[in-house]
């Protein structure tokens, strides 16, 4: 009988946790740098991925992985307001880009909100789920060359080949979004608060001699809630171009930017 | 200041600020208890380090048996005393009373010499803290009991 994958499930604050909590806050779907545009609307947001140093990509001090594999994490937005709500969606297909290869899905519900104070509070709910594959646990420019340990490790535990680890982002998201116009319109900041349930997994992906994945290594699971915040601005002078740029904050995981520019279907 | 020089400076100020909010892990005990036990037994002091170090996926597990090895609980036992390592002919695992000449000792040390080639375990991963190592010495040089 074949062997099952043992799912291992880490909170927050171990190790495996911190580093899967990373990871999928990168990829949390924020406003961008941009609130709700008019009509039709595409865009293209880059968010800023820190390199994490050698303690860092040690989960429970085992070797350190070879996580560093992108410095950008780029994604589409395709927006649409309707009905008072706001909907957007963003899929980023399989291409690989830099050493990974990404097929992930967003989408957000903005809803219509209030006034207050100057302020406009709207709520907004997200998701985001796919599959981010790369060569973590097993690379060999990592390994074969730099000492003999690592070297033995590559031939045996790794069977002499390189991985196909795939990271699963799986997050449920809600906030509140506080815009402030300014600049007759053409400036629009905002603050946002917020929590997301991220289940996000790490499917280690040890290949076989037979180039299968090999069952005896675990699919780690993050079993968290964590609260994030936002701060960031869009610029819409005139015209169908906007620009737009975020600080998120993901408190115990990331600070990290993102920016987003956008052409709507109407000015 | 037009809208795309705006946008490049609030990217430039954004990527600057980035960074990551957690620091590395340092535990080299691997959560187990770092201190030298004097009179070690088998299943209270030695089996824990063996099963959180040794007996894990990829490498000395059911599955994977690196070394033809074994080394989870109900087996880890009747693995190592008196048997001959798969790796270096004429070596023994575990000789009962002489950790000076027991492999499993050696490969756990840092003399690469004695460890006639042969990586340090456990591969990959850190090093045994200095007193589990002398723990699981003490172990052997009271006669390595089952106990």
């Amino acid at each position: 009988m074949a062997q099952e994958r043992v799912i291992e499930r880490h909170v927050f604050d171990e190790p495996e946790g911190r580093l899967l909590a990373f990871y999928s806050a990168t990829m949390a779907f924020t406003p961008g740098g941009l609130t709700a545009g008019n009509g039709w609307s595409v865009g293209i947001e880059m968010s800023y991925v820190p390199f994490l140093n050698e303690a860092q990509r040690r989960p429970s001090l085992d070797k350190p992985e070879a996580t560093n594999l992108v410095p950008f994490f780029p994604r589409p937005r395709l927006g649409v307001r309707f009905a008072g709500l706001y909907v957007e969606g963003s899929w980023i297909p399989p291409m690989r880009v830099f050493d990974v290869e990404a097929n992930l899905l967003s989408g957000s519900i903005s809803g219509v909100g209030w006034a207050m104070a100057g302020w406009h509070i709207s709520p907004r709910v997200w998701g985001a789920t796919g599959r981010v594959r790369g060569t973590i646990t097993c690379a060999a420019s990592a390994m074969v060359g730099k000492g003999a340990d690592l070297e033995t490790y590559y031939a045996t535990v790794c069977h002499g080949r390189e991985s196909d680890d795939w990271f699963e982002p799986r997050m449920l998201g809600a906030e509140a979004i506080a815009v402030r116009v300014l600049a007759d319109g053409a400036l629009r900041a905002y603050v946002g608060a917020g929590a997301r349930v991220d289940r996000s997994r790490f499917d280690i992906g040890v290949l076989t001699g037979e180039g299968v994945r090999d069952p005896d290594h675990p699919i780690l699971e993050l079993r968290a809630t964590r609260p994030h915040f936002t701060l960031g601005a869009g610029w819409h002078p005139r015209g169908r171009i906007a620009t737009g740029a975020e600080l998120f904050y993901a408190p115990g995981s990331v600070l990290t930017a993102r920016a987003t520019v956008r052409w709507s279907a109407r000015p | 200041m037009r809208p795309n020089a705006i946008g490049a400076l609030l990217t430039v100020w954004s990527m600057a600020a980035g960074c990551v909010d957690y620091e590395g892990a340092v535990d080299p005990a691997h959560g187990l208890p770092d201190v030298v036990v004097a009179m070690p037994q088998f299943r209270r002091d030695v089996l824990p380090i063996v099963e959180r170090r040794c007996a894990i996926g990829g490498c000395h597990s059911v599955a994977s048996r690196q070394a033809q090895l074994v080394l989870v609980a109900d087996s880890a036992f009747e693995a190592i005393i008196d048997q001959p390592s798969r790796i270096v002919v004429g070596e023994v695992l575990v000789r009962p009373g002489d950790a000076a000449n027991s492999w499993l000792a050696i490969l756990i040390s840092d003399d690469v010499v004695r460890r006639k080639g042969v990586a340090r375990m456990p591969l990959g991963s850190g090093a045994l803290t200095p007193n589990q190592v002398a723990t699981i010495l003490n172990w052997i040089n009271r006669g390595a009991p089952d106990d």
